[in-house]
């Protein structure tokens, strides 16, 4: 029975409690208000984009209104080619980084753990002093709020002025109840409102591809992509490429990366024509990544990933934490493209999938 | 268009081309192991979300294979970073005391691979740990359990475990 799309909060998914965008004039806080509920709800996706409009921005984020010194952090930065130790055990806020001067953005994503009884611990993966061309730093971490017995009600993110800039965007997903019980009847719908929807599907049952592309896509409806690919290749592919609209120039494309590569850890920029999502020398090597692309245009085009490279057997050549950026503010993303940089291929068996998140439906 | 809440244990299953519950638990404190039924060829794909309360760490084994897997991951401890790889039983090896949310991706015929931030919480306000990982599970069959086990004795009270598959609850 297909009932189109649903809305609502759907038992067993994943959807959008809370969205706020700044519209109009610059803003000093969003403020959630009391309508969450961390010990029903379990965790949070807590997603980010700052827009901007004065120097050295660097909102808080905190539960409750809590601003005294009931947080802490360690993490890692990247950047250009140093990484860094980033810690503070005594701090009033939680975020990691995400700050931004005026005409640059922020992308921050955090998973929190949000039931009392114990410390809320959140990982946190962000981008910041991003330009129209520069990625300029990438960090790594967790951050913990030392309550352990408050509800989480609330959440807020701040600046010390009306410096979130029009275009800035808070959006708080939560779970769901899961019950296992038994159905007395079935709903079909081609999506959500709000919850991550496949758009872009392709498992590979033949060989002999270089190229899979997701097309008739509406980024500025869907707002948000979760990426992942899984590359099993027929030789040597070198990099592996995702491109939006097919935008092939030759510096589009501005990343900024921690890298591991065995016992060896560093930091490297990069423009180049794509954003690199795998790296494969010979038949039968794996690659794969995961990650979130911020679609809508009109500021610029961010994206946080996991990458990993050249997989042989159990052995992997390295793995990146990237911070990408499109350099195309302006145009409606309709096509995401991957593609391998030789005439060698995907392999069967190659997994790519495309899903997103439409807060506004 | 459809709007408020369904409930599919009385009301009716849900099938969309998203991902959806398929377990969600919480350890009463005590058990040897927590297992998840699973068929990673209709799946493909996992989000898994982990709240470790002990202290010590959890494997994350397909199939119940203690054996099988590689990893790569970049750490920061206490101040100092370092990378390294190795090999590992099972897909993914979290830390004591940590909240993980992992990319898992288990496509038919290949090797399966996983990616995830894994913290190490200290005490007070406190990190000690922040690491990333990416992993591999080098089989290619079908997976048709997900045990996550402790790395030494039980589970703890409160460690909870939620998976999401991309399958239709319908």
């Amino acid at each position: 029975m297909n009932f189109g799309a649903l809305s609502g909060f759907i038992n067993g998914t994943e959807s959008v409690v809370f969205d706020y965008e700044v519209a109009g004039s610059a803003t000093t806080s969003i403020d959630t208000g009391n309508i969450l509920n961390g010990n029903e709800d379990g965790w949070y996706t807590v997603i980010i984009y700052l827009n901007s409009n004065s120097s050295g921005v660097s909102p808080t984020f905190r539960f409750n209104g809590d601003t005294a010194n009931n947080y802490g952090y360690r993490g890692t930065s990247g950047i250009n080619t140093t990484i860094a130790d980033v810690a503070n055990s005594s701090s009033q806020q939680s975020i990691l980084n995400g700050i931004a001067n005026a005409g640059e953005i922020s992308l921050v994503i955090g998973r929190v753990y949000a039931k009392s009884g114990t410390v809320r611990l959140t990982n946190w993966f962000s981008i910041g002093h991003v330009t129209t061309t520069l990625v300029t730093d990438l960090y790594s971490g967790t951050s913990v709020w030392s309550n352990t017995a408050d509800n989480i009600v609330s959440m807020q993110y701040t600046a010390s002025g009306a410096y979130l800039g029009v275009g800035t965007r808070m959006i708080v997903l939560k779970q769901n109840a899961f019950t296992n019980g038994t159905p007395t009847g079935a709903i079909t719908t081609p999506y959500i409102k709000g919850s991550w929807v496949r758009v872009g599907s392709s498992v590979l049952g033949l060989g002999g591809v270089n190229q899979v592309n997701f097309t008739g896509l509406d980024g500025d409806r869907d707002v948000l992509y979760a990426y992942s690919a899984c590359i099993k290749a027929e030789g040597d592919t070198d990099d592996i490429r995702l491109r939006f609209n097919n935008d092939t120039g030759a510096t589009n494309y501005a990343s900024q990366v921690i890298n591991g590569y065995g016992t060896g850890s560093g930091a490297a920029r990069a423009a180049r024509a794509y954003h690199q999502v795998g790296y494969a020398t010979a038949a039968n090597r794996m690659t794969s990544c995961s990650g979130i692309i911020w679609a809508k245009s009109g500021f610029q085009r961010p994206a946080l990933a996991i990458a990993n490279y050249n997989l042989d057997g159990t052995t992997f050549l390295g793995f990146a934490m990237c911070g990408w950026l499109w350099l195309n503010s302006a145009d409606n993303i309709t096509a995401v493209g991957t593609s391998s940089f030789t005439a060698d291929d995907f392999a069967e068996g190659t997994q790519i999938e495309l899903y997103a998140l439409r807060p506004n439906g | 268009m459809l709007t408020g809440k369904l409930n599919p244990a009385g009301t009716a299953a849900v099938n969309f081309p998203g991902f959806q519950i398929i377990d969600d638990w919480t350890s009463a404190g005590g058990e040897a192991s927590h297992s998840v039924a699973v068929n990673s060829d209709t799946d493909k794909e996992y989000k898994i979300y982990i709240r470790n309360t002990n202290t010590n760490g959890m494997y994350v084994q397909p199939n119940n294979d203690t054996s099988n897997g590689g990893f790569q991951y970049h750490q920061n401890n206490a101040g100092t970073v370092t990378a390294a790889k190795g090999t590992q039983g099972g897909i993914v090896t979290i830390n004591a005391l940590s909240v993980n949310v992992i990319d898992f991706s288990a496509p038919t015929g290949l090797s399966k691979m996983a990616s995830y931030q894994d913290p190490l919480y200290g005490t007070g306000t406190t990190v000690t740990q922040s690491k990333t990982w990416t992993t591999v599970w080098n089989v290619t069959d079908n997976i048709t359990t997900i045990r996550f086990i402790p790395t030494t004795g039980n589970h703890v009270a409160g460690t909870q475990i939620i998976v999401f598959a991309r399958r239709s609850q319908a």
